[in-house]
């Protein structure tokens, strides 16, 4: 079972497609904006993700998440809610600006709790066309890439700044370009780019805008492979931002026991 | 007041005096429209069919094929303080064979969740140590050899009576541990399994082994563990038995022929100390323990010697990959050692005259396909004897209830010497080759 970053894979996601009451023509700033409005001290999300392969199988994964900054420190713990083969196993991640992160994993079928390594930004997330890398190389940050508006247009009924994003470096992406609301500033669809060949590798389409704690979030979040052979279907269930959340679930004796 | 009733005793008192938590069924007090479950039952299981055929590679046996069904079935009942699992498994066994508990029942369970932790109670598993695949410092449950070597560490674990009581406080937790019962390694004496010559373990003498299940033989152990930045450290201390039998030979002396067998078990404590450091996409894990034996001075030939025992290793998740890789290396000192002693215990079972043992496990295991297709590749090479066990597996989830499994298994000896002088170069015969196809609910 991959792991590790279901956060950087949520809070991009919201990144993706969320809002500020913040605008600006350039893209470097819109980005500046969006970074901005993400900066919650905690969240809880409860997801369904559905992978469909070409022959439009389905498999659904559900799992609950948990995030929190407390004194500067990210902390995260998510659980699994089905299949059942992986039903309650949990993760709990801290992550440091300075030092490489502590990752745990408890799998109920041991009853045992193991700390693990990082696992890699590039690998697929639980199976779906989502990857850890690409959000966490995410070109939303103003000093990670460089930001264009290349055109306006209308999309999903909404009138759309067209953003061009090439990475500085170490990202598997050559570029992203990401169709955002000007009005909700919320992002609508991303493209996401070979980094040595220019081709489109995959997309991400956004939907089901929802308005939460003062920011726009998108629902439905559908990621297809540009071969067309399979896509993902990630869809927030219930989300709460910026509440509090009992500190003791961030723990070791939490992940073995589901007690607090 | 004996050591029983004072075991009981404390155990009714931790519980009259703890106070019950609340249990979670995710973050179910997070979001509002899913109320906290109060008690619930949880049915799951899984039925298979599986064609299991032996590999002729030694072109003297015919090739025999078996049909094995199974069915599993698991019952989880979880109220607020408690918890109570039921894990059951059927598969046919011959009229002549006896079902015992053992055969039937995998997990008996009772969970209770107090305010500094939580109790455990029942017939169950546990895995101590921190390496993957293997351990060093794993001392609760004996190993089942008498169907293979099996690459799932947990299925050949052989459940056992435990009272177990698990505290957490901060980034620190503990587990004390008693069991009323000796359970040692399961081995097979005849048949393709036999671990050794079936001549020669025909002459065991079972009249003489003792009854371990009797208080007599009960045991504790205690885990201590801190969660650090990067790492993790623990403590491990563990007073019993040693989980192998001690083989003690009556000998004939006018012909130097053994006459008959019998098995004894030698007490002994392991102290040791475990630690796992994440760097990376690399995890580093080791055990280092100590075996002290009743036997303190290696004089008797019949109990064990004291030995060191130790495991490093390290898994690696491969960039740009869904490839993850473990390899460990896990052994023994034996001290005192005396290989001119033919019929000491700790002889008998060195590789070429040799106090100590090594055996390297690697494996690795991919993802592919959406998940949708599992595999896994494994070796365990005892380097001393040259033997080795390997597998080969491929699993493909045609949904999440639905998966088909082939599954290779290789038994055999690097350099083959007329003496065989490992189990993995006696079951050279044994390599086999199996297709499950297992429905989940």
């Amino acid at each position: 079972m991959k792991n590790r970053r279901f956060r950087w894979c949520f809070i991009v996601l919201i990144w993706l497609c969320s809002s500020t009451l913040f605008a600006d023509d350039t893209g470097s700033a819109i980005m500046a904006d969006l970074a901005k409005a993400q900066r919650h001290t905690s969240s809880a999300m409860e997801l369904r993700m559905t992978l469909i392969d070409g022959r439009d199988e389905q498999r659904v994964r559900t799992l609950q998440t948990l995030s929190l900054s407390e004194n500067g420190q990210q902390k995260s713990i998510t659980v699994f809610l089905s299949p059942a083969a992986v039903k309650n196993t949990r993760f709990l991640t801290f992550e440091y600006d300075d030092k490489a992160d502590d990752q745990w994993i408890y799998l109920p079928s041991l009853g045992k709790v193991k700390r693990i390594a990082a696992s890699e930004r590039s690998g697929s997330f639980m199976g779906s066309d989502f990857t850890y890398a690409d959000m966490a190389s995410t070109t939303y940050d103003v000093d990670e890439a460089t930001h264009t508006c290349i055109k306006e247009e209308t999309y999903q009924q909404a009138h759309c700044l067209v953003i061009e994003s090439i990475p500085n470096d170490g990202s598997d992406y050559g570029k992203t370009i990401t169709w955002v609301d000007r009005d909700r500033l919320v992002a609508l669809k991303v493209e996401f780019y070979d980094k040595s060949s220019d081709e489109l590798l995959k997309t991400l389409e956004c939907s089901a805008i929802d308005y939460v704690s003062q920011s726009h979030i998108a629902r439905h979040m559908v990621m297809t492979d540009a071969k067309g052979n399979h896509r993902t279907l990630l869809e927030i269930l219930q989300i709460r931002i910026d509440i509090p959340i009992n500190p003791n679930y961030f723990t070791v004796s939490f992940l073995e026991t589901g007690r607090l | 007041m004996n050591k029983h009733t004072f075991v009981i005793i404390t155990c009714l008192l931790c519980l009259a005096i703890s106070t019950p938590l609340p249990a979670q069924e995710g973050f179910s007090d997070i979001f509002f429209d899913q109320p906290a479950v109060d008690s619930h039952i949880d049915f799951t299981g899984s039925v298979a069919i599986q064609v299991n055929s032996e590999i002729p590679f030694s072109g003297t046996k015919p090739n025999a094929v078996f049909i094995v069904p199974n069915a599993s079935f698991d019952l989880l009942w979880q109220e607020r303080q408690q918890k109570a699992e039921l894990g059951m498994s059927f598969t046919p066994k011959a009229l002549s064979d006896t079902i015992t508990f053992g055969d039937v029942f995998n997990l008996v369970k009772i969970t209770r969740y107090v305010s500094w932790g939580y109790i455990e109670f029942g017939y169950m598993k546990k895995e101590w140590g921190s390496g993957n695949g293997m351990h060093a410092l794993d001392p609760l449950n004996a190993m089942d050899q008498r169907n293979g070597i099996r690459f799932d560490l947990l299925e050949m674990k052989i459940p056992e009576p435990m009272l177990s009581f698990n505290i957490s406080q901060g980034n620190f937790s503990g587990e004390l541990v008693y069991k009323p019962f000796f359970q040692p390694n399961l081995f097979s004496v005849t048949g393709r399994w036999a671990i050794a010559d079936p001549a020669l373990l025909a002459l065991i003498d079972y009249s003489t082994i003792p009854d371990t299940h009797t208080l007599e033989y009960g045991q504790g152990g205690i885990r201590l563990r801190w969660h650090a930045p990067r790492i993790d450290l623990g403590i491990i201390g563990y007073y019993g038995f040693y989980p192998q039998s001690a083989f003690r030979y009556t000998i004939d002396y006018s012909t130097f022929a053994v006459t008959s067998i019998s098995l004894d078990y030698t007490r002994g404590a392991l102290l040791g100390i475990e630690s796992t450091l994440a760097a990376g996409p690399l995890t580093f894990m080791t055990e280092v323990g100590m075996w002290i034996s009743e036997d303190y001075k290696g004089v008797d030939p019949q109990a064990y010697n004291n030995k060191a025992v130790y495991q490093i290793g390290c898994d690696y998740q491969i960039p740009g990959s869904n490839l993850v890789s473990t390899i460990q290396l896990n052994g023994q000192y034996v001290f005192d050692f005396d290989a001119t002693d033919v019929f000491d215990v700790d002889t008998l079972q060195a590789y070429g005259d040799k106090a100590y043992v090594n055996n390297l496990l690697v494996a690795v295991d991919g993802r592919w396909m959406s998940e949708r297709l599992a595999t896994q590749i494994g070796l365990i090479w005892n380097i001393e004897s040259s033997g080795y066990a390997a597998f080969a597996s491929g699993t493909w989830h045609v949904d999440d209830n639905i998966e088909f499994n082939i599954k290779a298994t290789f038994y055999g000896d690097f350099k083959k010497t007329a003496l065989i002088d490992s189990i993995y170069e006696r079951w050279d015969a044994n390599d086999s080759v199996s297709a499950t196809c297992t429905y989940r609910f």
